[in-house]
């Protein structure tokens, strides 16, 4: 998880203090909808996972996002 | 820090977010508003007056509802209309126009004409004949980004249909990348000069071992690695900038090697100047940076050879040293990287083509001086023969080139876009350019000196004064100096103002008008001289140089 979290700290350009597992989609202003899309595609890119469309628009915290990283 | 104005029909914010990186961005509001923005003349993209303008055009959104070349058409027509009006309206910025690729998404029979390939065509001819017509405007080809990643890579249905953002990751990073390379062409930060090594660089083996006939380099196989990275650093070379050798060789082995081999696409012409000896190369490269009079940073050294690269990044860290490739196969691909990275030619100058000659010159110079026992002496000899003039419309990219690349003779260190100095030139009343070239008996060296003078009807001060360090130490200066004074004072000024600007790297020039009598009359804490001259005293004259007044 904290690889992971360093991971998104980059993409968002934030300090990773300040992300956690329980971090939401729209609590920070760098994480926009723009940056939504951005952040699951270097996330797919980086762990070379495949995440479906239509779950996408569903994953609202980093948490949700860390499983699909270990689902493979 | 770099204004840029991005203009798209499709959303550009992943763009904006790498180019951020490198200056402020300003799009027009809204999707798909890119027309409208340029053709108000009250847009903020005016109000923002950008230093590069970029226009991305997604193919596939944009003629998406196409089905024939006579719906198409009038699309390409109405945004080149645009797009020209942009040109006229802002004739200082850098304006990036991309070229189109079209997926052939439409389903149609194998025997049915894909119209696609046309519309492609006729926008690629029409961004062209822009930029053949508009010196600041150029195609960017986004269309060869997307051959080189290839469709697959380029597109991403899945940020497509969640955020209408039609590219991938990789296919933005890879468009800012090359945007970025080509505005740092544009500002005029890059290197002069490509120091080669020979062995195992320029061809396979090692001369003094494996002779003549037995080093790698040939029409066909192995040997055509080095024959094709020759032929693109010969390429490179036709950019604009110089070539040197740095090998440890017998001389004599090295220079038969090059001149006889049959399959040398290089020969010794083409090198501005060579260090072939048995010498360090940290030492070497000094020794051609001081014959040439450019600076380490001018240079990218390539040598196959790691502890080389090593010494040299490690004695002299402003060369710029890449690593070489490990994979012998890619090796003709490194020139294209260089140059991209390093040597970016947006539009060659006249004084850029002509460079190897002129640095070859040089050399020849530096090596005649060490035979002249006073330096009047050796000046004279020269035959220097100096060309003043005021300003011409042709010599605007010229100008604003040598304001961004010189660092050492140069008083103020103003840095200028061709859209600064056109300005210049429009306001006669404000401004007045002076330019000079010079020439010797070793041969022309262009357009080599500024001094951009701004007056109102009574004061007059000397804004810039810069030349290229080629010409340095031969009075030519001085020279210029007393041509601009009686030029002031023709105009029926009666002092002239000027300011010495320390930079850290124009350290020779510290005492220029001091020298040249010009009275101090403050010294700044940050080292900031502020000059005055009397103009009422007669004309200084210095007799080493001819000069030619135009």
């Amino acid at each position: 998880m904290d690889e992971f979290l360093k991971f998104v700290a980059g993409v968002l350009n934030v300090q990773v203090q300040a992300l956690s597992a329980d971090t939401r989609y729209g609590e920070l202003s760098q994480w926009d909808s723009v940056m939504h899309l951005r952040l699951i595609m270097e996330v797919e890119s980086e762990y070379a996972i495949d995440i479906p469309l239509d779950e996408i628009p569903q994953i609202k915290t980093l948490g949700q996002l860390y499983l699909y990283t270990q689902a493979k | 820090m770099t204004r840029f104005a991005l203009l798209s029909n499709a959303t550009p914010d992943l763009l904006s977010q790498h180019l951020a990186k490198a200056g402020e961005i300003w799009t027009p509001s809204g999707f798909d508003t890119w027309i409208p923005a340029i053709l108000d003349e009250s847009s903020g993209l005016y109000v923002n007056n950008p230093d590069v303008v970029l226009c991305i055009l997604d193919g596939r959104s944009w003629l998406s509802s196409c089905k024939t070349s006579e719906e198409a058409t009038p699309i390409l027509e109405q945004a080149a209309f645009a797009l020209r009006t942009l040109a006229k309206r802002l004739p200082g910025a850098l304006i990036l126009i991309s070229t189109l690729d079209i997926p052939h998404d439409r389903i149609l029979p194998l025997s049915a004409a894909r119209p696609e390939r046309e519309w492609e065509q006729a926008w690629w001819k029409k961004v062209t004949e822009m930029s053949a017509s508009c010196p600041h405007v150029f195609p960017f080809e986004l269309k060869e980004v997307v051959e080189r990643i290839g469709r697959d890579q380029f597109y991403s249905s899945k940020m497509w249909y969640l955020g209408n953002i039609p590219y991938s990751l990789k296919a933005y990073e890879t468009i800012a990348q090359e945007i970025l390379w080509i505005v740092n062409g544009w500002l005029g930060k890059k290197a002069k000069c490509l120091a080669l090594d020979l062995d195992n660089t320029l061809w396979g083996g090692v001369i003094g071992e494996d002779g003549i006939e037995g080093i790698e380099l040939s029409e066909s196989k192995e040997g055509a690695i080095y024959r094709d990275f020759q032929r693109r650093i010969k390429e490179l070379e036709a950019t604009g900038i110089f070539l040197v050798l740095l090998s440890k060789n017998n001389r004599g082995d090295a220079v038969e090697a090059v001149e006889k081999h049959p399959h040398m696409i290089l020969k010794m012409s083409d090198f501005a100047d060579s260090e072939i000896n048995w010498q360090e190369k940290t030492d070497s490269i000094s020794v051609i940076a001081q014959r040439l009079n450019i600076g380490l940073d001018a240079f990218v050294f390539v040598d196959d050879n790691p502890a080389e690269q090593g010494a040299m990044r490690q004695y002299h860290p402003s060369v710029h040293v890449p690593s070489f490739p490990s994979n012998k196969a890619v090796l003709p691909d490194l020139p294209r990287d260089l140059y991209k990275k390093h040597f970016y030619c947006l539009r060659p100058t006249q004084e850029d083509l002509a460079k190897t000659g002129m640095y070859h010159a040089e050399s020849e110079r530096a090596r005649v001086r060490s035979q002249f026992g006073t330096v009047p002496e050796y000046l004279r000899s020269l035959n220097i023969c100096v060309r003043f003039s005021v300003l011409a419309e042709s010599d605007i990219e010229r100008v604003a080139q040598l304001t961004q690349k010189t660092n050492q003779f140069n008083l103020t260190t103003k840095r200028y876009s061709v859209g600064d100095i056109r300005q210049m030139l429009e306001h006669p009343e404000c401004w007045t350019v002076f330019t000079v070239r010079t020439a010797d008996r070793f041969g022309d060296n262009g357009l080599v000196c500024v001094v951009i003078v701004r007056h109102d009807h009574k004061n007059a001060e000397i804004d810039t004064f810069l030349m290229s360090c080629r010409v340095m130490g031969r009075t030519v200066e001085d020279n210029v100096l007393v041509l601009v004074e009686d030029a002031l004072r023709t105009a029926g000024f009666v002092q002239i103002q000027a300011s010495y600007v320390p930079t850290g790297r124009n350290d020779p020039v510290a005492d220029f008008y001091g020298k040249n009598g010009f009275s101090i009359v403050e010294v700044s804490a940050s080292g900031k001289k502020a000059y005055v001259y009397d103009l009422s005293c007669q004309s200084r004259c210095n007799g080493l140089v001819d000069v030619v007044k135009e």
